[in-house]
């Protein structure tokens, strides 16, 4: 636990922290940001909520049956996030046995694997020929190349 | 009666407990918030006598609301639940760094220097959270009272999470006896220590009496009160709250005396009691959604 004492910021990806002390801040790898947590996410579940509307939605024909898939598919891209984590923590004890990952906790695999999943989602609608998936894949794809770019920046001002 | 493995998965069970952890070492940060706000979706029907509780406890807090408005304020409030015990998880077993600030901080540096004092408490926020920062900020060591829980594997679960969040400098005592505790705690005061309380909701087995609180009769424990009169130490009105994502507000009151004096023990402990009732009020009232009381408080409308 911190205590508050300034306006300290502190975000997990270089991207908003790079944009933070270009604007005169100076954040720290934390995470601390609602922005960053809530905002990522969001993206990252309307990624994967368009792509299995677009792989449920398009065979169901009628009106109401493409209201209630619509209803439930949130619910079921959830419980598939569920089952994802749980498959990827049985991938990642085995790597454990093996000594090929020793973190304290499951969450950078875990989000090594998603950030895959979601990247090759979002190069599948770069080929959609609707307007806005393909900008929305391009968007992702936008997002992840200026953090690469920030994770490189960073080590560059961190240089002596 | 349920079987031993099926009151694993009911909803004071520890197999949601494990799964908490399962959650907080799994789901990255950033996909935290769509988790809860799901499982919150999930728990709000299944989680029926708490949903119940909190609604009855709302319509009295907010009165003449429109009853769908206080089902979504129910939902907000067990919303809040899930974020404070997926934080202590996350404290507890990830090490994640927390933002907090403080709101009566003299009061706090003050409750940090006595020699033996009560921590009087709600169930708002994240409490076991707020107790290990204290002790950590303060470097003083705490005594926690806590009702059990029911089920003996989540009780066990809770103990380890505690001991673990608290680094050692959080001591549970369980209000199991009404005999042997008010003499354990009064002892831990007159040695100097710290003993931290809830005071919002009465404990079956421990005394108790009424009080008002948004203007409804209640029952209330006035056992700290008691403890406060017989050891003559300071009450200190502590709440942690959640401000919002990662970051928390300590609120400290002023302390609320039990003196001796000539009109006995019982205007005294009335007294106190009714000054804790007026500092809960202003903390529910602005606060509300984070009022965790999972039974119903006030007499049924």
């Amino acid at each position: 636990m911190k205590e508050k004492r300034s306006k300290e910021r502190g975000y997990v990806f270089a991207l908003p922290r790079v944009v933070s002390s270009l604007i005169g801040g100076k954040p720290r790898r934390a995470k601390w940001s609602r922005l960053e947590a809530f905002g990522l996410g969001t993206l990252v579940f309307l990624i994967a909520w368009v792509f299995c509307g677009q792989e449920f939605l398009l065979p169901v024909r009628p009106w109401i049956g493409r209201i209630l898939v619509l209803f439930i598919l949130p619910f079921a891209v959830w419980a598939g996030f569920l089952v994802l984590y749980y498959l990827n923590s049985l991938f990642i004890a085995l790597l454990r046995k093996v000594r090929l990952y020793s973190a304290p906790t499951n969450e950078r695999l875990q989000h090594y694997i998603i950030m895959i999943l979601i990247t090759l989602i979002a190069l599948h609608f770069l080929r959609d020929r609707v307007g806005w998936i393909s900008a929305l894949g391009a968007g992702w794809f936008m997002l992840v190349g200026m953090n690469i770019f920030c994770i490189f920046f960073e080590r560059l001002l961190d240089e002596p | 009666m349920a079987p031993a493995w099926w009151r694993r998965f009911a909803v004071r069970g520890v197999f949601w407990r494990q799964y908490l952890d399962f959650g907080v070492t799994n789901v990255p940060f950033y996909l935290m918030p769509i988790t809860i706000f799901f499982w919150t979706i999930f728990f709000f029907f299944f989680a029926a006598p708490a949903r119940r509780a909190v609604l009855s406890n709302l319509r009295v807090m907010r009165p003449g609301s429109f009853p769908l408005t206080n089902y979504l304020r129910t939902w907000l409030t067990l919303y809040n639940f899930a974020w404070t015990i997926a934080d202590a998880a996350d404290f507890k077993i990830a090490g994640t760094e927390f933002v907090y600030e403080l709101e009566g901080e003299e009061f706090l540096a003050r409750l940090a220097g006595a020699r033996g004092a009560i921590l009087l408490t709600a169930h708002m926020g994240s409490y076991d959270l707020g107790a290990a920062v204290f002790a950590r900020r303060f470097q003083r060591e705490i005594r926690m009272v806590r009702v059990p829980e029911e089920d003996k594997e989540t009780a066990q679960h809770l103990d380890r999470s505690l001991a673990r969040t608290g680094a050692g400098a959080v001591k549970v005592a369980y209000n199991v006896s009404s005999m042997t505790l008010p003499l354990e705690l009064l002892n831990a005061i007159r040695s100097g220590e710290i003993v931290s309380i809830q005071g919002d909701r009465p404990v079956p087995h421990a005394s108790q009496r009424s009080t008002r609180l948004f203007g409804e009769i209640v029952r209330l424990p006035d056992g700290p009160f008691v403890l406060g009169f017989v050891a003559q130490a300071p009450i200190f009105p502590v709440f942690i709250i959640r401000s919002f994502y990662h970051h928390y507000k300590i609120i400290a009151r002023e302390p609320i005396h039990c003196r001796r004096d000539e009109r006995g023990r019982e205007v005294a402990v009335e007294e106190a009691m009714a000054k804790w009732t007026g500092t809960l009020e202003e903390v529910i009232t602005a606060h509300w959604a984070q009022w965790f009381s999972f039974v119903p408080i006030f007499p049924a409308q």
